[in-house]
Order: structure tokens, then C-alpha cells, then sequence
């Protein structure tokens, strides 16, 4: 099927053309669609050698159709009239574009764009269309293997492609449609979004790491980072996933049996479904001290940890009523805020 | 989310009434529009009223009026509704239903300025009606009969006059000349236009007539005169031969006699002397009572005083105009005198009243006179009275009316099967908290103690006709007692029963002798005192027995059936013996039909889990003709005849049919068709009604058979208005019933439960709650629920009013002035503190009827209640002072402060709405709770600069909504003190309701906001807003993102956080986007969605969701202004969705509404409806004629019976 299957082409090379043009033209509609059809790819080829001396006729945009056509280029749908798409259902097989249809229709576009000569020589279409599709090929079958970066597409098992990087998951029948589809627009567009948003949940991540930046961190850095690329596209903001990196980062091998209860981290925790919530909140600019972890110093360290814990859980309750800390962290009544006259004060208490 | 929208309760206000001949014949009849309820009453013999037609309209009735063609034999009702149609409609007598006869459209639907409908007024000789606007507008069509004598109206003749405001419409009486409409107007189009205010000062009312000439086909204004600026209502007076003709102007403090070509005649209204002297006194509804050779008016008074009015004439000359003080009673928005001597009082709050003539205040009392009028340089001299007990008047029936639900609640704080709903009701005086529980109300007649605990009862005649009851026999373990029905009941021994063995069944046989069925034989006492005794053979014992009046059948241990049959001779024989093949668990047999000699068929219920049909035909006899399998053993069978009804009092067409019930022992009950031919069961469908298997009796209501079935509580199934329906009764369990009929109760029901026999009437047949009241001093705003004690605490509160000490000092010095001084009431002191339910009991004057005496406006009067709800006592009564009203409430536990639960007060120090809406200071109230939390102890109070309308507990912290502020309080040694606040709502903050740490304001014209605190910042934020301005009256949490709130306008809806956007907002680790984030046009940066959206008709005060079943789904439960009480149930099944949405849209097509309002754009009137099945609608199904109901039910893929199944399904889901 795939363009390399030939059908008794008709007779008459205009008609044919016309034909074909329909038929690319409604490909390229349903290519916009997101649907798998191969037609855009399909070339033309009439049986008898193809002479078109009536090709003055063809119309105009035909033409350049045609052009476009040898040029490997997707047609678009914006020129294609809507009795043109009716004809496309039910043609069945494929055409390929005779040689001299070819060379008549790269004469008149060397008239026009000489520039197109990217292949070299005379017969440069056909050979370089399969060259560039085989490096297409190529290079997906590559990009699928490097591990690196992430795959932005997967192999079904039908042995068909779904891409992931855009939003509605096109199905694709074959690696030459994947390669297409990967130029669309579209597809680029979602991309770079993708990449975006990865990039602004490492910057996040990072920064969080850098907040609580201790000798772990470092160590760690290249564990979440790992983490992260595991997981590509969910579909929630990614701060979970950051979240989860961190807290694993902090709390790798710590047994606390507290789980952080402050103000909103609480509900992060219940609401959201993070499995552990094994991780101090880190609000507030209140840095972790770094932990050097042996098994023998769990303990010591868990007691640490809730100590640390309780003294947090104060110093919100201080916030909580009504205090402020300046930049020397001296607290300070809020002067909108009401107190009780033995209020106790956090300078005293938090000493 | 789809939503199944039932009304449960409906609407008990009356929004207008009248009277009129509509069934025919000489009975007379009440029409009332209860917002969009349509109802037709009746009084009956015994002076109660009874509902004979309940119809909803799907629209808002705003006026009623009845006419009667000239020579015709009964009434027509016209409707003016917010259709923008006038509707004509005609009772059907034959099918129970109002047929609509016309219906013309005039203007756009919706109640609007000039869109005609707000006044009606009929022509007194029926030819023609006006339907005007409360601007411009007045249509007047011509009614006439065509050759057929059917109702004709002609197109629409106009008489607008442009910026004019009508206050009140009538119609003129002129006898037969051309029909004359006079209405109350003000032109204000100079006012209009007069930028000093200057003209509308001097804006003048006038009285206008509008003649309808019949010859030209035309209105023309006819005469128009300046009429006293308060007048607000006209009475037409007879004419034509019976009376002056002309109208009754109503004004402040005035009526005036005004016709064309007539010196005014007036005549003061006289005023109680305890009245404030800038307040009026204004006439708020009036009646007139005709006869062949008087008449007179009941005005009755904006404070509930009725003043009868008679017109001295001669001729057409008015000499004299009398106003003389009749009675007092409720304030109502429309009387209704009969001719029968009854006077229908529609309350404008509260409970309406049937009120029999006594008298037509011929008695020496105070008058007013035209002839005694004196004008002095002040004014008018005015004439006091002091109002009195009732003289004229006397109430014999009650219409019960919640009117309005100002709060509601659904608790089980009695730990009773279902929960109860609390509602707080009424205004002012008549103000009350009502237990409403789902069941028919139960007048317990007797209850008398019993030897031993009896194991059945039963009651039998003596003969076939006597009308009562002669014995009540009841069964004990070993023995059987006989009960003798006379003035008394006592025990006797010579009827014949053996008494020395329990029995299994005592019935009449043939007509007039009697049967009992005891475990070793059949006992057949004859008229004249024979006995024939009947043995069971071997050594077998009966275990299980059914019979009527001709035919026994009994079933032996080891499953035979033996059966006899009574003889001519009245000899009982056996026919036939039948061998089952099990054990018998139960059987029954048929009544005799009318006209036959025996019941065709015999149902036997096995333990094999199977109920079979027997044939009892001579010729098939004792063939099984139909087997049902069953998922438990039955353990009681009946089968219920109903009888072929072509209407009549109470129903649409039915054809006889039988229905078999089951009891099965899992608690289910299980009904299904018999073909009255084969024998063929068809059409099950089975209710689970409690946790013990139900047993079922034959009982009469209203004259027709019923069935009691009782499980863990007794149920009635019955007919009511064409409709079987099976409600719980509100009474405790019973073990056996019987019907009971006697001298004292018609009928009644005879059951025993434990050691007790109690004898019952069921009462207020058709109403889905039953309700306890209990009484409350003001008009009541809000109550919580103290959880531990299980106490209520209601804040009430009341403008214009006195408080308690005030009242009563000035009723002493009323007293002394009396002269009654120190032996009148004593122990006044201390029936205050009771409260309001003792206070009245020996007053001669009570505040529920007479009203409190009236204050200036800017006075509040305000209290504090804790209740008791199991005994309805009040165990402390805080009356607020200084001009204090309490507007919110809630209980509060702070956070590590020793108090345990507080109680939180928000007043308001005086409130003023008018001129312009002023408050002196705003508290907040802070009590402990002492004595068990009996009684409460005032902490402290703490003023804030506005009133705080909502308040709730917080993270430990009180919440209060004061104004547009949103505000975190801790409690302080002195004060509350002032944590955080958020000052950026737009107006002023109803509700607040929370879920961890996200708050849910309302707002009281901008719908909700969602907001946070962050503790770590003490910071509030506004996340999400809706998009749509609603003027918020409710509001409930259903779920972390979804709201469930009410607007004024009568609309329900669900806002709902989208998931994403929600999920943003808990995973916000910096929490810098909550901080940072701005919306556009200060609103809020997100915003939610609505999820549902439907029109209710009806202001809707109180949310909740609840459940009213025992382990039955959840529900929003609301109350309206208008007291009605609806559900909107979740729909679990896209399968329920899409069916429902199907019969919706059919019976839209099929059967419109009444009154001319489209179904779709009522229930869209202010916002599109969205994803709400109206079940009222559907509900009206059963009402169609039944090849209606096929046709839908065709289209449907299913039979009507399927149908009606479903649309019980539904309803049995949610009650």
C-alpha cells in the first residue's frame, strides 16, 4: 500500500492530475485532522510514459499543486474546494507520478523557483524522496532508542505509532507518517510546550533543591532528575512530581512518624494522592540541616526531626495569632491583629 | 450530575382565594392559589375542610376570580397568572380536574410592570372581565355563550391609559346595564418629568370608572375622581336593584362610599387605643356577604381586627356608612364568606382557619358612622376600641400552613427509624418550630392496658348491615377475650366465642352468623345461639386461615387446604381438599365481588418461597392458576380489590382490578396485579418497609378498602385523589390490627402492641409529613444544634415590637386600669420566663390570634431560646435588651480555651431599613453553656462596626461575615480579638460554610466565594468567584469543589470548582500563585462553574442534604418562603437520566400546564434550566386519560404500568 503500490493508471494524464490532486487535497484535509491516511504521500505515475501536452490547460492552482506535490510538500487544505473532498472516499489504491510528469512539472518549477535543486541532477525527485524518507526513518528509529531524551512517540503493539507529545494522541499508520506528522505544526507547537513545561519543572525542582540545599542535595540532584524524566507528561501541573522528588530527597531513609501537619501542606498530603508523606514542609525559608544518614543514626535523627517539627508547629500557631517576623527573625505584632494583654510572646517562648 | 427535583411537601400560603359554586349543585367551594398550587377545598359535614383537588401549575397565580353566566347553575374561575394569558377554567366533576375553556395570550410571560395579570376583576353578571397590570395596562374581554350555551370570549378590548399605576381593580355592580370596572390610580407622567420632586409630592390617586359599552364594542374611561391619596382597596357594594351600587374605597384609616353622581360618605376605621398614633390603620382584605335582602363587608384591618360594614340606603341614596367592630383574628390575604356560615381566613402567615358565624355582629359593640364623623382643626376625630375574645365567630377547623420556613434542619435527635425535619415557621406571635416526620399524623382515640400480651385482634358485626362494630375480640397465648363495642367496652361472655383457646381468625359469616377459627376446629355460632363445631381431623391443627364472608379455606400442619363454602341453608360445607406440598405459610382469599356468590381466587404463600393462586370456581377448583417466586418466605398475604371508579369525589378513572400484597419475611412488601380472569400475576413491584416482615390487614378509609401493613412501623397503603399511595404512619409498632368501627369513630383502627389495645384514626389523609409544634415568642431567624446535649437554640426577632417586660407592664396597667388588678393574673412573672406556649393557655387574648400590640418601626424585640425538642420545653429564654436583635448563630469550640463549646450571638443594635438602611453598632455575643447545657451564661460581647450576618467555627476560630468583611476571631479574656481579615468581598457576607481550610462565603448579590487561609501567613485569600451576581438566600456545602445555593428569585443552583482547577489550588507548594494571582475587574482569578440550575418558583430559604430514609441516598432537602418542602435526589443510572428526561419532555408536549405558563420556560424563567428532571411534572403522569398514557408510554418502549413503577421508584427513593 504504502506509495510503492501501482494501479492502471487512466488515460487521459489531465484527468488524471485533476484526480490525483483531488486526492492529495483530501488527504491533506484529513492529515489536518489528525486521522492516519497516507494519501498526501502518494505519487502519480500514468501507464503509457506520460506525455501531458495538454498540461497548458490544467488550471493554474493545479499546477502549482503539482508542483508543491514534487516539492514533497503536504498540501493544504485551505485550497481545497469541497467537491473536492467528496471524491476522495473511494479511491482505493495509489498513483505515482510518471517521470515525465515529473520532469514537465519540475520544468515549470525550475522556471519558477530555481532554488529547488537541493538533490542535484536531473533525476534527483524520486531518488531523494526515498532518501529523505529512509533518513526519516532513520532517524525516528533513533530517536526511539536514546533513552535520554524522552520518546515522543510510542509503537503500538498493531505496529502502529501514537504520538505523545501532542494533546489528543494521533494515531499514525507508519514511521513516514509519524515523520510527517512530526513537521506539522501542530505538532511542533505542542512540543516545545512539552518541553516547557519539563524545563520549568526542573528549574522548580531545582530551585527547591537549592532551597534545601545540603550535602544530600547534591546527590540527589541526579536521583530526581532521573525521577522526573521517568514520568513525562501527567496531567497535573507537575508540582506534584515535584513535591515528591524533594520529599524523597529530604526524607530518604528517615523514619518520621509525624507527618508534616502544617496549614496548607496538610491538605497537599490529603488531597492530593501522594502515597508518602514523609516530608517536612519547607515554607517559610526554614531550612533542613543536612543529614548525613547511617543506619544507626536513624533514631537520633527522627527525634531531631520531630523536635524540629514541634517548633514549627509553634511557630505557626505565633503566626497563626498574629505575629510577624522582621528580617532580623525578631517577631513583632502584626498592628491589624488584636491580642490578649498576657498574650504570650514568641521571643520569649521560641528563645 | 442530574438531579430528580420532587416537591415533598407542598407550598402552605395562600397567595389568594375565592369562593365560588364550581363543582354545581348547592355546595360551595373554595379555589386557592398557593403560589403554584391550584387548590380546590371543600368544608365538609363535620366543618373540616377537605382538599378535593391539589393541581401544580408550573407557573406563579397571581389573582382569582369566579364568574357565573347569568341563569347558569356554576361557576367558572378565571386566573390571572405570570403566563401573560388569562386563563378560564371549569371544574370537572366526573374527572376530578380543572378543564381549561379559554385561554388567551396577551402579553409576554413573567410578571412584569405592564404585562396584565396582577388584578382581576369580573363584571358581578359575569359578562365581562378585566385583567390589568400594575401599570398601564387593562384588558377587558367580553364573555358571552355561544348557540351551544358554551362559554364564548370576545378578542381584547383595551383601556390603557400610559404611566398610571393601578393599586386595586373592581367591578362595578350596575345590574344589566353596561358593564362598569373601577380601579385606584395614580398618573405620576407629571412626576416624571419634575426634577424638583415638587409634582410627585402632589401627586394625586383617583378613582376612575371604565365603561364597557356592549353596543359599540368599546371601553371608554367613564368617570374619574380624586380619591384620598391612602386608599388601597375597593369593595364593590350591590346594585342593581339589591343594593346602591358603587364601591367602598379603602384608604388609611378611612372607607368611603364613592359611586358616580354620589356624595362621598365616610366614616372613620376605629383604631385600638393602644396604637402608635403615626401608625395607620389600613384594610388588607375584605369579603362581602349577600342575601336576597341585605348585605354587608368584613374589612379586616392590617392588624387583624374585622370590622363589619353596612351601607343605610334608600335607593341609590346612601345615608349612612356604619363600621362596627366584628372579631379579631390571624392577618389574611383573603376572606371567603359562605353561604353555608363559614368563613375561610386564608393567613397571611401561619395557619389558615375555618371560622363558623356565630352571630353577624347584630350585638351593641363599637361603631363608627358616617352620621357621627367629626372634623375637627387636627383632622377627624378617631374612634378607639380595645379588641375582645371572639363573639361572631368560632374556629372549627385548622389548615396547617409552614408559611414561612425561615430555617430547617434534618436531625434524628429522636433516634426514630427516619429522621425528623426541624423547621422554624411563621412571623411574629404565630411563629413556631415544627417536627415535621415523614408519615400520616395518627389520632389516638384509646389505649387501654391488657392481662396479658395479646397475640391478634379483630372486630366483627353482628350482622352484615349493622354499621358498627359489635365485638373486639382479641387473642392471647392460651385464651381469647370478647370486647363488646357500646358506650363503653367492656368484656362479656355471652357471645358464643370459646374463650378458652387462642384464636386464628373470628369473622361474620354469611349475614348475620359467626365463625371462629381456633387451632383444633372451626367454632360456627348461628344467629339464634346454635354452635356448630367443626374438629380438625387426627391429630392435626390449623395453622393458617383465610375467609370472607361465604368462603373458608384453612390450611392443616403439613400443608393440606380444606375447603368450605357456606350453603344456602347458611350450613358451612367442605368442598374441596387440597394437598400443598409444603407447610402453609399464609393465605388469603379475595372479598366477595359485588353480585357474585364467591371470590374467585385463593392466594397461598409457601415457605418454598413461592406464592400460588388457587382457583375456588366450582369447576377448576383449588388449581393453581399462577405461581410467583419471591426472594423470602411470605409471611402475610392480601388481596386488595379496588373497586371500578369513574371519578367522583376523589379520582380519575380505574378500572376494577386486584392486587395481591405480600409480606415477605426480609421486610419487603410485594404487590402485583391478578388478572381479574386468569388469575395471572403481572406487574410486580416490591418496597422495602422495614426490618420486620410486614403483616398485612384490610382496613376502610374514606369508605374504600385499604391496607395497614406493619413491619418496625405500621404503613397505610390507600386511595387518595386516583392515586395508591403507601405512607408510614406516624405511631410506634404494632403487632395485629383490625378496622374498627363505632359510634365515636367511623373509622378508625383497633391494634395491639406489647400489652396495650389502642384504638386509632388516621388523620390528614395525603400529606406526606406529620407535624408537633411547638409554640416561639418572635418571629424566628436561625437555630443550632448544641450536638452533645441534643438542645436546639433558636434566636428570634421581631421589628416594630415590644419586648416581653414591656408588654407585660402594660398589660398590667391595662388590667389595673380595669379594675382587675391584684386578682387578675397573679402569677404573670412567672409565665414569662416559661415562655410563649403557657403564657396563652389562660389569657383571654392570645398573641397568636390577636397579634402584639404594634411599636414604632425602628423598636426590635429579640430572644435567645434553648429547647428541649423532646418535650418542646423552652429551658432558657434570654430576651435581648436595648433595642438588640440577634441575626446569626453558631456554635463554636476554640482551640486549647477552656470553655469547651461556646455559643456565638450576631446583633444588631437598632436596625433600620427606611428611610435608609442605618445600624447604631453591630455585637457579637459570646455565651457559655451552664447547667448541663440548659441554660446559658453571656461571656462577653464584642461591637463590630456592622451587623454579622453569618458566623462560623474556624480551625478553632470564629468566622464572621460583618458586612463586606471577612473576619477570624480568637477568643480573648474580654473580647474576641481580631486575628485576620479580608476585606475584599463586594457586599455584605450571608453565609459562610467551610470544609478544612477552604472557606465558602456567600454573598448576599454576588453568589460565592471560595477562600482560603493560610496559616502561615494568617492570611485569607479569595481564590474563586462565580461569574453570575445571584442575591444569595442559601446556601449548603455538598462537596469539597461543589456549593449548593438559592437566590431570591426562587432559583436553585450548584456551583462546582473545576477538578483542574481545584487540584491547582491544593498543589500550590510555593503558595506564591494564590498570593500573586489577579482576576480581571476584581473578581476573583478563577472561577466556578454552574453545574445545575433550576427554577423552583419559590423563594427557598433553608438547604440541606440528608437523607430521609433509613439507608436510603442522600438529597437536598429545601423549604421555602411559601412552605413547601422539596428534594432534589442525584440520579445514579444514565439509564434513570435519560427515561426521565424522555417522560419530561412527553408530558411537556402532552399535557402543558394549566394555566397557560410553558413548562420549559417557567422552570428557565431567570436562568436555562440545566440537567433538573422536574418530578412534579412527571408526576402528573397517572393524571392523563389512559390512551394518553399509552401513546407516551409507547414512545417510551414501555407500558404505563412500567411507567407509574418508575415514577414510584423515584419517589420512594427520596421518601
Amino acid at each position: 500500500m504504502n506509495g510503492d503500490t501501482l494501479n492502471p493508471p487512466p488515460e487521459d494524464c489531465v484527468e488524471v492530475v485533476a484526480h490525483s490532486l483531488s486526492l492529495t487535497l483530501s488527504g491533506g484535509f484529513r492529515e489536518r485532522r489528525g486521522a492516519r491516511s497516507p494519501l498526501s504521500l502518494y505519487t502519480l505515475k500514468t501507464a503509457d510514459g506520460g506525455r501531458i501536452p495538454e498540461m497548458a490547460c490544467v488550471p493554474l492552482f493545479f499546477q502549482s499543486a503539482v508542483d508543491a506535490k514534487t516539492r514533497n510538500t503536504i498540501f493544504s487544505a485551505y485550497t481545497c474546494q469541497p467537491s473536492d473532498r467528496i471524491t476522495s472516499g473511494h479511491v482505493q489504491g495509489g498513483f505515482e507520478l510518471l517521470d515525465s510528469v515529473r520532469g514537465q512539472s519540475s520544468q515549470l518549477q525550475r522556471q519558477q523557483s530555481p532554488r529547488m535543486s537541493t538533490f542535484g541532477g536531473d533525476s534527483w525527485g524520486r531518488e531523494a524522496h526515498h532518501r529523505k524518507r529512509r533518513v526519516d526513518d532513520l532517524m525516528l528509529s533513533s530517536s526511539s532508542g536514546d533513552a535520554a531524551s524522552s520518546p515522543s512517540f510510542k509503537k503500538l503493539s498493531s505496529g502502529k505509532f501514537v504520538c505523545l507529545v501532542c494533546p489528543h494522541n494521533p494515531i499514525l499508520d507508519n514511521p513516514l507518517m509519524l515523520s510527517m506528522h512530526n513537521k506539522g505544526s501542530r505538532h511542533i507547537a505542542a512540543e516545545s510546550k512539552a518541553r516547557e513545561s519539563e524545563l520549568s519543572k526542573r528549574d522548580e525542582s531545582k530551585k527547591r533543591l537549592a532551597l534545601s540545599a545540603d550535602s544530600t542535595g547534591l546527590s540527589n540532584s541526579g536521583n530526581s532528575r532521573q525521577q522526573i524524566k521517568n514520568v513525562m507528561f501527567p496531567n497535573k501541573p507537575l508540582i506534584q512530581k515535584t513535591i515528591k522528588a524533594i520529599s524523597e530527597s529530604q526524607c530518604k531513609n528517615v523514619d518520621n512518624p509525624n507527618a508534616a501537619n502544617a496549614g496548607h501542606c496538610s491538605n497537599i498530603t490529603t488531597s492530593s494522592s501522594i502515597g508518602d508523606s514523609n516530608y517536612t514542609c519547607t515554607t517559610d525559608g526554614i531550612s533542613v540541616p543536612p543529614r548525613n544518614i547511617t543506619g544507626t543514626a536513624n533514631k537520633i535523627l527522627a527525634d531531631w526531626n520531630s523536635e524540629l517539627l514541634e517548633r514549627r508547629e509553634k511557630e505557626l500557631k505565633f503566626t497563626a495569632a498574629g505575629w510577624k517576623r522582621d528580617c532580623h527573625g525578631k517577631w513583632y505584632r502584626d498592628e491589624n491583629v488584636e491580642f490578649d494583654s498576657d498574650e504570650e510572646d514568641p521571643n520569649m517562648v521560641l528563645e | 450530575m442530574y438531579l430528580y427535583s420532587l416537591t415533598l411537601q407542598r407550598a402552605g400560603g395562600i397567595v389568594c382565594a375565592t369562593n365560588g359554586n364550581f363543582v354545581g349543585g348547592k355546595t360551595q367551594e373554595i379555589v386557592v392559589a398557593r403560589g403554584k398550587n391550584l387548590d380546590l377545598l371543600r368544608p365538609d359535614e363535620s366543618g373540616k375542610l377537605q382538599t378535593l383537588l391539589s393541581v401544580d401549575v408550573f407557573g406563579a397565580i397571581r389573582s382569582l376570580a369566579q364568574f357565573r353566566l347569568t341563569g347558569s347553575q356554576k361557576d367558572y374561575l378565571v386566573v390571572g397568572s405570570d403566563s401573560g394569558r388569562l386563563v378560564i377554567l371549569e371544574y370537572s366533576r366526573e374527572h376530578n380536574m380543572f378543564h381549561k375553556v379559554h385561554q388567551e395570550t396577551f402579553g409576554k410571560s413573567g410578571c412584569r410592570r405592564i404585562v396584565p395579570g396582577q388584578f382581576l376583576a369580573v363584571d358581578p353578571k359575569g359578562r365581562a372581565v378585566m385583567v390589568a397590570a400594575c401599570e398601564k395596562q387593562k384588558l377587558v374581554y367580553v364573555l358571552n355563550r355561544d348557540a351551544a350555551a358554551r362559554l364564548t370570549i370576545s378578542s381584547p378590548l383595551e383601556a390603557h391609559k400610559s404611566h398610571t399605576i393601578t393599586y386595586s381593580v373592581v367591578g362595578v355592580d350596575c345590574g344589566f346595564d353596561n358593564p362598569i370596572f373601577a380601579s385606584i390610580e395614580l398618573d405620576y407622567s407629571e412626576s416624571d418629568l419634575d426634577p424638583t420632586g415638587q409634582a410627585a409630592a402632589d401627586a394625586q390617586k383617583h378613582l376612575t370608572f371604565y365603561e364597557l359599552d356592549l353596543g359599540l364594542n368599546h371601553v371608554s374611561r367613564k368617570w374619574s375622581e380624586p380619591v384620598d391619596n391612602g386608599a388601597n382597596l375597593l369593595v364593590t357594594v350591590p346594585g342593581g336593584g339589591d343594593g346602591p351600587s358603587g364601591v367602598l374605597v379603602c384608604a388609611e384609616n378611612f372607607v368611603i362610599y364613592k359611586n358616580q353622581g354620589h356624595p362621598d360618605v365616610r366614616a372613620v376605621i376605629p383604631r385600638h387605643t393602644d396604637l402608635p398614633a403615626e401608625r395607620g390603620v389600613l384594610v388588607v382584605s375584605a369579603a362581602t356577604h349577600r342575601q336576597k335582602s341585605m348585605f354587608f363587608f368584613l374589612l379586616q384591618t392590617e392588624y387583624g381586627d374585622i370590622f363589619k360594614v353596612t351601607l343605610e340606603h334608600e335607593g341609590d341614596r346612601v345615608t349612612e356608612l356604619k363600621i362596627k367592630y366584628f372579631d379579631t383574628i390571624p392577618v389574611t390575604t383573603s376572606m371567603c364568606v359562605l353561604k353555608t356560615g363559614f368563613l375561610f381566613a386564608a393567613s397571611e402567615f401561619g395557619n389558615h382557619a375555618l371560622y363558623q358565624f356565630q352571630a353577624i355582629g347584630e350585638a351593641e359593640d363599637i361603631e363608627a358612622s358616617s352620621a357621627t364623623l367629626m372634623e375637627t382643626d387636627e383632622g377627624f376625630q378617631p374612634v378607639f376600641f380595645q379588641p375582645r375574645g371572639l363573639k361572631n365567630l368560632v374556629r372549627i377547623d385548622l389548615v396547617e400552613s409552614l408559611m414561612p420556613i425561615m430555617d430547617m434542619k434534618i436531625l434524628n435527635l429522636f433516634e426514630e427509624e427516619t429522621p425528623q425535619v426541624f423547621t422554624l415557621c411563621g412571623r411574629g406571635p404565630r411563629s413556631s418550630l415544627r417536627i415535621l416526620r415523614p408519615g400520616l399524623a395518627i389520632n389516638e382515640m384509646a389505649v387501654s392496658q391488657l392481662p396479658g400480651t395479646p397475640s391478634a385482634v379483630w372486630t366483627v358485626k353482628k350482622n352484615i348491615n349493622d354499621e358498627f362494630d359489635a365485638y373486639i375480640v382479641v387473642s392471647f397465648v392460651n385464651a381469647t377475650l370478647v370486647l363488646s363495642i357500646g358506650e363503653t367496652i367492656e368484656e362479656v361472655s355471652d357471645s358464643g366465642f370459646l374463650d378458652t383457646t387462642p384464636s386464628l381468625s373470628v369473622s361474620l359469616l354469611g349475614d348475620e352468623s359467626l365463625m371462629q377459627v381456633h387451632p383444633n376446629g372451626i367454632r360456627h355460632i348461628r344467629e339464634d345461639g346454635r354452635i356448630n363445631e367443626w374438629k380438625t381431623p387426627g391429630k392435626k391443627t390449623i395453622v393458617k386461615v383465610g375467609s370472607n364472608r361465604l368462603q373458608v379455606v384453612i390450611a392443616l400442619s403439613g400443608g393440606e387446604l380444606i375447603y368450605f363454602e357456606m350453603d344456602l341453608t347458611g350450613q358451612l360445607m367442605e368442598v374441596e381438599k387440597h394437598e400443598m406440598p409444603g407447610d402453609v405459610a399464609c393465605l388469603d382469599i379475595a372479598p366477595v365481588p359485588e353480585g357474585r356468590q364467591r371470590s374467585r381466587f385463593l392466594a397461598v404463600g409457601s415457605y418454598d418461597n413461592t406464592i400460588r393462586i388457587l382457583s375456588l370456581d366450582p369447576d377448576d377448583c383449588m388449581q393453581i392458576l399462577s405461581v410467583q417466586s419471591v426472594s423470602s418466605p411470605p409471611e402475610s398475604l392480601l388481596l386488595l380489590e379496588v373497586m371500578a371508579s369513574t371519578g367522583g369525589e376523589d379520582g380519575a378513572d380505574h378500572p376494577a382490578s386486584v392486587f395481591l400484597n405480600a409480606g415477605l419475611q426480609n421486610g419487603v412488601l410485594f404487590r402485583t396485579v391478578v388478572d381479574m380472569v386468569t388469575g395471572q400475576l403481572s406487574d410486580t413491584r416490591s418496597r422495602f418497609l422495614g426490618l420486620r416482615a410486614p403483616k398485612l390487614f384490610s382496613a376502610t378509609v374514606r369508605g374504600r378498602q385499604a391496607m395497614l401493613c406493619l413491619s418496625s412501623r405500621p404503613w397505610l397503603g390507600y386511595i387518595h385523589q386516583g392515586h395508591f399511595l403507601l405512607t408510614p404512619l406516624s405511631y410506634e409498632a404494632l403487632e395485629y390490627a383490625a378496622s374498627f368501627s363505632s359510634d365515636q369513630c367511623a373509622e378508625g383502627v383497633v391494634a395491639v402492641a406489647n400489652e396495650a389495645l389502642r384504638i386509632f384514626t388516621v388523620e390528614r389523609l395525603g400529606e406526606t409529613f406529620n407535624e408537633t409544634v411547638v409554640p416561639l415568642r418572635y418571629t424566628p431567624r436561625k437555630f443550632v444544634l448544641l450536638p452533645k446535649r441534643k438542645h436546639l437554640i433558636v434566636i428570634e426577632s421581631d421589628q416594630g415590637a415590644f419586648t416581653a417586660e414591656e408588654r407585660e407592664a402594660a398589660r398590667k396597667e391595662c388590667l389595673e386600669a380595669a379594675g382587675m388588678g391584684e386578682n387578675g393574673n397573679a402569677n404573670n412573672g412567672e409565665q414569662m420566663e416559661n415562655g410563649d406556649g403557657d403564657d396563652e393557655k389562660e389569657d383571654a387574648l392570645p398573641d397568636e390570634q390577636y397579634g402584639y400590640p404594634k411599636a414604632e418601626s425602628d423598636r426590635w424585640a429579640s430572644c435567645i431560646r434553648v429547647l428541649d425538642p423532646k418535650t418542646g420545653n423552652t429551658t432558657c429564654l434570654l430576651e435581648l435588651q436595648d433595642n438588640e436583635a440577634a441575626f446569626s448563630i453558631c456554635t463554636v469550640n476554640f482551640h486549647d480555651k477552656e470553655y469547651g463549646t461556646l455559643l456565638a450571638v450576631g446583633t444588631a443594635k437598632g436596625l433600620q431599613f427606611w428611610p435608609k438602611r442605618t445600624v447604631a453598632a453591630g455585637f457579637i455575643h459570646i455565651y457559655r453553656f451552664v447547667e448541663e447545657g440548659k441554660s446559658l451564661e453571656l461571656l462577653h460581647k464584642t461591637q463590630v462596626e456592622g451587623v454579622p450576618l453569618a458566623l462560623h467555627q474556624f480551625q478553632g476560630r470564629l468566622l464572621a461575615g460583618i458586612g463586606p468583611v471577612l473576619r477570624l476571631y480568637d477568643l480573648g479574656k474580654r473580647r474576641l480579638l481580631r486575628k485576620c481579615e479580608n476585606k475584599l468581598f463586594p457586599h455584605t457576607i450571608v453565609s459562610i460554610n467551610t470544609y478544612r481550610d477552604r472557606i465558602y462565603v456567600g454573598d448576599i448579590q454576588e453568589s460565592f466565594h471560595y477562600c482560603k487561609y493560610r496559616r502561615d501567613e494568617n492570611q485569607l485569600y479569595i481564590f474563586a468567584d462565580d461569574s453570575v451576581p445571584r442575591w444569595l438566600t442559601a446556601a449548603h456545602h455538598i462537596d469539597f469543589d461543589t456549593m449548593a445555593g438559592a437566590d431570591k428569585f426562587g432559583n436553585i443552583y450548584f456551583v462546582r470548582l473545576p477538578q483542574d482547577l481545584s487540584d491547582e489550588i491544593e498543589e500550590d507548594p510555593t503558595g506564591g500563585k494564590i498570593k500573586w494571582e489577579q482576576g480581571k475587574l476584581n473578581g476573583a482569578p478563577n472561577k466556578v462553574e454552574e453545574i445545575v440550575q433550576f427554577h423552583i418558583g419559590d423563594v427557598v430559604t433553608c438547604l440541606q442534604k440528608a437523607s430521609l430514609i433509613p439507608g436510603g441516598g442522600e438529597c437536598v432537602i429545601y423549604g421555602t418562603v411559601m412552605g413547601s418542602v422539596g428534594a432534589l435526589l442525584p440520579f445514579i443510572s444514565r439509564e434513570d437520566v435519560d427515561f426521565f428526561s424522555h417522560l419530561e419532555m412527553h408530558m411537556r408536549q402532552e399535557h402543558p400546564p394549566l394555566c397557560g405558563r410553558d413548562h420549559m420556560a417557567f422552570r428557565s424563567a431567570y436562568f436555562p434550566v440545566k440537567d433538573v428532571i422536574d418530578g412534579d411534572l412527571c408526576e402528573q403522569f397517572p393524571t392523563l386519560p389512559p390512551d394518553l398514557q399509552r401513546k407516551i408510554a409507547d414512545e417510551l418502549d414501555r407500558t404505563p404500568g412500567e411507567i407509574l413503577k418508575k415514577l414510584e421508584d423515584a419517589r420512594n427513593k427520596i421518601i
